[in-house]
């Protein structure tokens, strides 16, 4: 389970955890003879194979070269198997690139580019010290919420101690009463949006709450996406 | 021509051509672009550390092999269940008219991972739906995957939406978690970018 902070009404944090919901592909594949198979990565070529390499390498007897000798083949490379790949950058060249500098940029909606400038990650801000996820105040009734956002991913929030049960047991009530999400803040202002690791999408971040009897259910949701019209 | 999903609601029928959410067409989009010292921009590869060997993007394929090693193709492939058993080809969706006769309640409908996403332009099914939120089973295309699919009503027209359910526990005060202290930071990407500068 992973830790998350989170405060209440009352500005009260607690250290509780979350856990991802996938769901596991229920189909798996397997050979015509019933044996099971395994996910693997191989190679198709390399950069010597390259259309313009070659091109390079061959200078005016490129047809000559393509005939007699396959060099866009490589049998000793070709379905080899790999695992930890490094990502590096190459100049047009495929020559290794260094000093390199990263820049962003963004396009407006039509497709056109509106700015270049330097590029900048967002920093992480699920589980910081101090900087828990705040209960806002500002509550979207259920009804409204899921006629107008996308929830993209769901996450259960799970208590860790007696103490953190009743801390989390008392704001899942009172979501459940009131029928209704609580927009979750981030952030040392607790007004960012949610950042679930360096370098991510920012997201709104929803908890939703329900109970019965002496059990809760609450539920971390994450939007980027609205529902509204594309025509 | 678009290809419309038709559906039957209350003795009548009605079509509709599914249009994607792209959040591209919403909001706009960001790209990372690498600059090198001479200020061309660069393309992304990978370095294949056991021999050195640079590999262009695209130039390695994610596949299926057998017990031997030997890669089969997708073709050949038989798609199974967890016990072993065929699992059966769906028709798609657009193949098919979409009997809208099992409503789902707003839990039944927040408690999915939306993989798809599809605003439907007619107003006469959005009248016809109202505030009701209809399940159904969806497959874009044939074959053995079907996904959950709601249709839902809101101020900006109707949508589909379509996904894979969740089924959250209620928690009493014994199930109580450890939190596990060596769960590192989710990473995107599980291939390492070595940093040039310092060269």
């Amino acid at each position: 389970m992973r830790r998350i902070y989170l405060s209440n009404e009352k500005k009260r944090d607690a250290e509780v955890a979350f856990d991802k919901t996938t769901c596991r592909s229920t189909v798996y594949y397997r050979t015509s003879e019933g044996e099971s198979t395994t996910q693997e990565r191989r190679i198709k070529w390399t950069a010597q194979e390259d259309v313009d390499a070659i091109a390079q390498r061959a200078g005016d007897n490129l047809l000559q070269q393509l005939i007699e000798n396959d060099p866009e083949v490589n049998i000793e490379q070709v379905g080899k198997k790999v695992e930890g790949l490094k990502k590096v950058y190459v100049t047009k060249n495929h020559d290794i690139a260094y000093s390199i500098s990263l820049q962003q940029q963004v396009f407006d909606n039509k497709g056109t580019l509106i700015e270049t400038r330097p590029e900048s990650s967002m920093a992480g801000n699920l589980a910081i010290e101090g900087f828990p996820l705040r209960w806002t105040g500002k509550l979207v009734p259920r009804e409204k919420a899921m006629r107008s956002l996308v929830f993209k991913r769901s996450y259960q929030i799970h208590h860790v101690n007696g103490l953190t049960y009743d801390f989390l047991y008392d704001m899942a009530r009172k979501l459940d009463e009131a029928n209704s999400l609580m927009l979750l803040g981030a952030g040392e202002k607790g007004n960012q949006p949610l950042v679930m690791a360096t370098g991510g999408s920012p997201y709104r971040a929803f908890l939703e709450g329900r109970v019965f009897d002496d059990s809760y259910i609450l539920i971390m949701r994450i939007t980027n996406l609205e529902m509204k019209s594309v025509s | 021509m678009a290809k419309e999903l038709n559906f039957a609601l209350g003795g009548k029928t009605y079509a509709a051509v599914p249009l994607k959410l792209d959040r591209k067409k919403m909001y706009g989009w960001t790209t990372k672009v690498a600059i090198d010292h001479t200020g061309k921009e660069c393309d992304i590869a990978y370095l294949d550390t056991y021999d050195s060997h640079l590999l262009p993007s695209g130039a390695v394929k994610q596949g299926l092999v057998d017990n031997s090693g030997r890669w089969i193709e997708r073709g050949d492939l038989v798609a199974c269940d967890e016990q072993g058993n065929k699992l059966e080809m769906h028709e798609s969706s657009f193949n098919v008219i979409i009997n809208l006769s099992k409503r789902a309640n707003p839990q039944e409908f927040l408690d999915n991972e939306w993989e798809q996403v599809y605003q439907l332009d007619n107003n006469q099914l959005l009248n016809a739906v109202g505030s009701d939120i209809y399940t159904f089973p969806f497959s874009y295309k044939s074959g053995v995957k079907s996904l959950d699919a709601y249709l839902i009503g809101t101020e900006n027209g109707l949508f589909l939406l379509a996904g894979r359910k969740i089924d959250f526990s209620p928690l009493t005060m014994k199930e109580e978690v450890i939190i596990d202290e060596n769960d590192a930071e989710l990473v995107d990407e599980d291939i390492d970018e070595l940093d040039f500068g310092m060269f």
